[in-house]
């Protein structure tokens, strides 16, 4: 049996600042990972994929280790996007890093949505000063009226509005449409040793380091030489101990027959908003008949995705969007519109973002002049998203699966189906898109169909947090009820969606909190 | 109940066309992993010998024009032809075979023929549409749809590249840009 005085199951954004922050203040740690490992910068990677065109199945998980199940409205599958390497989802994310809003945490208060938060914005404040600092984010409020309360200023200075931005901006400002600067995990200077942004535009892959991605502090936390990440390797079960506490983990390498216990002071799970859910209830035992943490039923349920709906609106003129591979234009304006008890608030990405149709037309035709006359129309075109809060329903759930992994461990299952409060997000956002199309002069335009949704993984609320286990898995340090040093981090623990922005920053804030917590456990 | 022979003629069609229809509908991803073109089966990769790569770049002149920058094309077959099972392999048929359709009319190679010629030769290589899709996949030998997979990726690759120049971007992705020039109106960054 192996041992630490920390073990985290997950190498993602939220697990690693965990480790980088425990391992900082002196706890030695280990961190168990399913994927494959990845290197960092990604500059093989880079290669690989935008100049070759190529995917180095070395470098993805085994198909059933990262199977599960789903039965979902929408078009688009989760199955193809689970990101499980050493560094999660956000090896791949765009980064843009936001708070929420004050009001966004009192949600039942204001609009008899989903519950409350059991803490305040006012409380996580200083967390995601914290988590600005350690992904290194580019921003400002100056431009931005509806940015919540700061105590103090963005690490790094913001990325300009691109010149097509700026030609919409000022259209759509004469009709009371105000659109402002991103912030995000993206280097607009050098910084804590990762150098400034060179505009190469494939940020989902970044060979340079420029845009944040959690192994920068993996690296970091392991030269140290208190912190080992352990890559291809299942954490099968939470072994409890007679107390009630977390005593251990079952663990598999993959390629190895036998499973190994690893013991560790403090277990903390960060595996994702499936994957934790699936964890605590395989871990299921005689005193947790229903899955750690389970008591009051609330392990799988209340999933929340934000809903992107895009479309694209044509202009007469050239705006030769694209230029930049980073986000520059949203508006905040639409988060909480004042219908918002009826439907969700919706903030709207202007971004410069290349229109990828007229790339992919091109490449299917025939001749070069062909080709182009395909592409050509994008120099005109616009993609806008409607990036859209919901809400929790019975039928948004993640629950064990019949499929089975290697193991013989059921998969996870998700179910989840739109809402009505969805279905009126979704026209709310069309006719905004309209409006937009309008103000801002567009030609022709138009807008997806509402199953035709995209995530970008943004899954929430599968172990939400609260005040006790009558109505939820996790204190509001992330500790699981009834297992004192057992805790969750990551957007699992989210209390429904946390309103319609991004939601990255805020698990990062609150797995800093939570880091914070441990260390004054371990004293 | 007696029906008319032309009825039921027109209902033996219909019931047949349903159940084709539906057969199609149920086997649609059996169909279409058939009619999907195949990677041709893994050869070791490793290094394009010279002619092989002067005639795949006579082929990318021949399908995208002169007006292209040629290096990246260059550095995908041989990356590809290094790195990935299979590729080595598809490159230099597909060279062969072009050769060969070259020295058939006469010429001493692909590479030195002249353009009309060439574009005669990679014409039935060309992405075709619909059913023109699936009677090719038929009829056709299996080395003329290899082909069409450099084809293709020729194609992808110029969407990704110099077809942004071309239609008047000042850079692809790909190429650090800087932070000024996508601040200005184009042209001027
Ligand atoms: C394309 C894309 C764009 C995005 N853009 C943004 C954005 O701009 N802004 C934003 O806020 N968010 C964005 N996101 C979402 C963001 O990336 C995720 O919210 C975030 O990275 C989740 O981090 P996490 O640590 O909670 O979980 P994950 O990143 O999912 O990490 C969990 C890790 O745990 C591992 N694991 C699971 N089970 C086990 C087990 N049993 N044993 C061992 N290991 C296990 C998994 O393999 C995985 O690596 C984006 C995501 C994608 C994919
Ligand atoms: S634009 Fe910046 S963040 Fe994106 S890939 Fe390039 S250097 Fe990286």
């Amino acid at each position: 049996m192996s041992e630490s005085t920390v073990a985290i199951v997950g190498s993602g954004i939220a697990g690693t600042a965990i480790a980088h922050a425990l391992t900082l203040r002196g706890h030695d740690v280990v961190v168990f990972e399913k994927g494959p490992d990845f290197p960092y910068p990604a500059e093989k990677q880079f290669r690989e994929s935008v100049l070759y065109d190529h995917s180095d199945p070395a470098g993805a998980i085994a198909d059933d280790l990262g199977h599960m199940t789903e039965g979902n409205d929408g078009e688009k599958k989760l199955l193809p996007e689970r990101v499980m390497v050493v560094g999660g989802c956000a090896t791949q994310w765009a980064g843009i890093a936001l708070r929420m809003a004050p009001r966004d945490f009192r949600t039942r208060t204001l609009y008899r949505l989903d519950e409350d938060w059991p803490l305040s914005y006012e409380e996580l404040e200083p967390w995601y000063g914290h988590a600005e600092s350690l992904l290194g984010v580019s921003g400002t409020d100056d431009d931005n009226p509806f940015a919540p309360p700061r105590s103090r200023p963005f690490p790094l200075p913001p990325f300009e509005l691109s010149w097509d931005d700026r030609v919409l901006a000022a259209r759509l400002k004469s009709h009371g449409i105000h659109i402002h600067t991103t912030p995000q995990a993206r280097t607009r200077l050098d910084y804590d040793g990762r150098p400034g942004c060179a505009n190469i535009g494939t940020c989902y892959m970044c060979p340079i380091g420029a845009r944040y991605m959690p192994n920068h502090h993996l690296r970091l936390a392991a030269a140290t030489g208190r912190c080992t990440v352990r890559s291809d390797v299942s954490v099968r079960r939470i072994v409890m101990d007679a107390s009630g506490r977390a005593r251990a983990l079952v663990i598999r390498a993959h390629g190895t027959s036998a499973d190994r216990e690893h013991a560790a002071r403090v277990i903390v799970v960060a595996a994702g908003s499936f994957e934790t859910p699936r964890l605590l209830l395989l871990s299921h035992d005689a005193r947790h008949p229903d899955g750690l943490g389970n008591q009051g039923g609330h392990v799988g349920r209340h999933l929340v995705f934000h809903h992107l709906w895009s479309g694209h609106m044509h202009y007469r003129e050239d705006l030769f969007a694209g230029r930049a591979g980073f986000w520059t234009g949203q508006s905040h304006q639409f988060c909480d519109p004042p219908t918002r008890a009826r439907h969700g608030g919706i903030k709207v990405e202007f971004s410069t973002a290349f229109a990828p149709q007229h790339e992919k037309r091109a490449a299917s035709m025939s001749s070069a002049a062909a080709a182009l006359a395909a592409f050509e129309p994008a120099r005109r075109c616009r993609r806008v998203t409607m990036h859209t809060e919901s809400d929790t329903s019975p039928r948004k759930v993640v629950r064990l699966s019949e499929a089975r992994d290697r193991f013989g461990d059921p998969c996870a299952h998700v179910e989840y189906r739109l809402s009505e409060y969805d279905r009126q997000t979704f026209r709310f956002g069309r006719e905004l898109f309209e409006r937009v199309a309008a103000a801002s002069g567009a030609s022709e335009r138009e807008f997806c169909d509402i199953r035709d949704f995209d995530t970008y993984n943004h899954y929430m609320g599968t172990c939400r947090m609260g005040a006790g286990p009558a109505d939820s898995v996790v204190d509001p340090h992330g500790r699981v009820h009834g297992c004192p040093n057992l805790y969750l981090a990551g957007l699992s623990i989210f209390v429904g969606g946390g309103g319609p922005l991004n939601p990255t920053l805020t698990a990062v804030a609150l797995a800093l909190r939570t880091a914070e917590k441990i260390a004054e456990e371990l004293g | 109940m007696q029906l008319p022979r032309r009825r039921f003629l027109a209902l033996i069609g219909v019931a047949v066309v349903a159940s084709a229809a539906a057969m199609v509908v149920r086997r649609r991803r059996a169909l279409r992993r058939w009619l999907r073109p195949a990677r041709s089966a893994p050869f070791p990769p490793g290094d394009l010998d010279p002619p092989t790569v002067r005639t795949l770049m006579a082929a990318v002149h021949a399908l995208l024009g002169e007006r292209i920058e040629s290096d990246h094309y260059e550095d995908f077959f041989r990356w590809r032809a290094a790195h990935v099972s299979g590729c080595r392999s598809l490159y230099a048929g597909f060279a062969a075979s072009l050769d060969r359709a070259a020295r058939v009319s006469g010429q001493r190679g692909f590479a030195g023929s002249p353009p009309a010629l060439q574009r005669r030769i990679l014409h039935p290589m060309l992405p075709v549409r619909g059913w023109a899709r699936v009677w090719r996949r038929v009829t056709e030998p299996e080395r003329t749809r290899l082909a069409r997979l450099v084809v293709r990726d020729i194609f992808h690759l110029f969407a990704r590249t110099d077809a942004w120049v071309l239609t008047g971007y000042d850079a692809w992705p790909g190429h650090p840009r800087g932070l000024e020039a996508y601040r200005q109106a184009p042209g001027q960054g």
